[in-house]
């Protein structure tokens, strides 16, 4: 029992670090930790990225803005034409009603 | 005094606007939109019909309005309908006429019945013996339309748009017009 006991004193006993063991942990915990190099790192892919999907949303947005207003174009000149074949018809109704007016004077004074 | 500018510059282009607005619509109705039961007003300007113009397709109706509205500055129709009988008085209409006395204006048809199937005045807006805009006004127990047509309309062209839109061409019989260029 006491060779046991001392084989595990000696096994447990502190120890002094071999010499240089702080600075080569050092480095290899630096090293480890070290940013690795991805594209999305690197700031001029970064900006070229953010522009180009800049780009995208700006020219998505004027797009839909002008098939939008091409759209309230097309219902305008729509409504416009409503109203032109509107007032031609009103228009020509009503000389209708002259002209048979007209032709029933002159048939009237006719038969005198 | 910069403010009195500005009220003077208010005042010119109300009454620029104000002489725009007779110009397009010669006749003032009054309140007649108050009284009817449906009231249909349409403006277009020459901008406005270039612009439906655009939009007119090649069927035979619109090839016919193209064609129409090719040759006017402008149409502006007023349409006051009424359910009751008698909603308009005849010293009325006489107001509505009177305001075609001006020399700028001629009568090239005018009937007026006994029975109330509705009267009918045309004039012609005359401008150095020329014309240069016409004006309907026809009066129905239950209806009364304003029609001002803007442009170098001539009466020849009346049977043309009446002829137009399926309705029946037929020769106008029309009264001289006053200073009517006749060549």
């Amino acid at each position: 029992m006491d060779e046991l006991e001392k084989a595990l004193k000696t096994a447990l006993q502190r120890e002094p670090a071999p010499e240089g063991l702080l600075d080569r942990v050092l480095l290899a915990a630096s090293l480890r930790s070290a940013p690795a190099t991805v594209w999305w790192r690197l700031p001029l892919l970064r900006w070229s990225v953010a522009s180009v999907v800049a780009v995208i949303c700006i020219a998505g947005g004027v797009s839909e803005h002008i098939s939008q207003h091409r759209r309230q174009e097309r219902l305008r000149g729509e409504q416009a034409r409503q109203q032109v074949l509107m007032a031609l018809r009103i228009t020509g109704a009503k000389l209708r009603v002259v002209q048979e007016q007209l032709v029933k004077t002159d048939d009237g004074g006719r038969g005198q | 005094m910069m403010r009195m500018k500005c009220s003077a510059i208010v005042l010119l282009l109300a009454a620029v606007g104000g002489r725009a607005y007779t110009q397009a619509f010669p006749v003032d109705t009054g309140k007649l939109a108050e009284r009817a039961d449906q009231t249909t007003a349409i403006s277009l300007d020459k901008n406005m019909l270039q612009f439906a113009g655009k939009f007119l397709s090649s069927s035979e109706e619109d090839r016919e309005a193209q064609h129409i509205i090719s040759k006017l500055d402008g149409i502006y129709v007023r349409t006051y309908e009424f359910k009751k009988p008698n909603a308009y008085s005849a010293p009325e209409l006489e107001t509505f006429r009177r305001q075609f006395a001006g020399p700028e204006w001629s009568s090239i048809v005018s009937v007026h019945g006994k029975e109330p199937d509705g009267d009918t005045d045309i004039y012609v807006h005359l401008v150095d013996g020329r014309v240069a805009g016409m004006f309907i006004l026809a009066a129905d127990p239950g209806e009364l339309t304003f029609v001002h047509i803007v442009g170098a309309i001539k009466p020849e062209d009346l049977d043309q748009l009446s002829g137009n839109f399926g309705i029946p061409k037929r020769h106008v019989k029309k009264e001289p017009a006053k200073g009517e260029d006749q060549r």
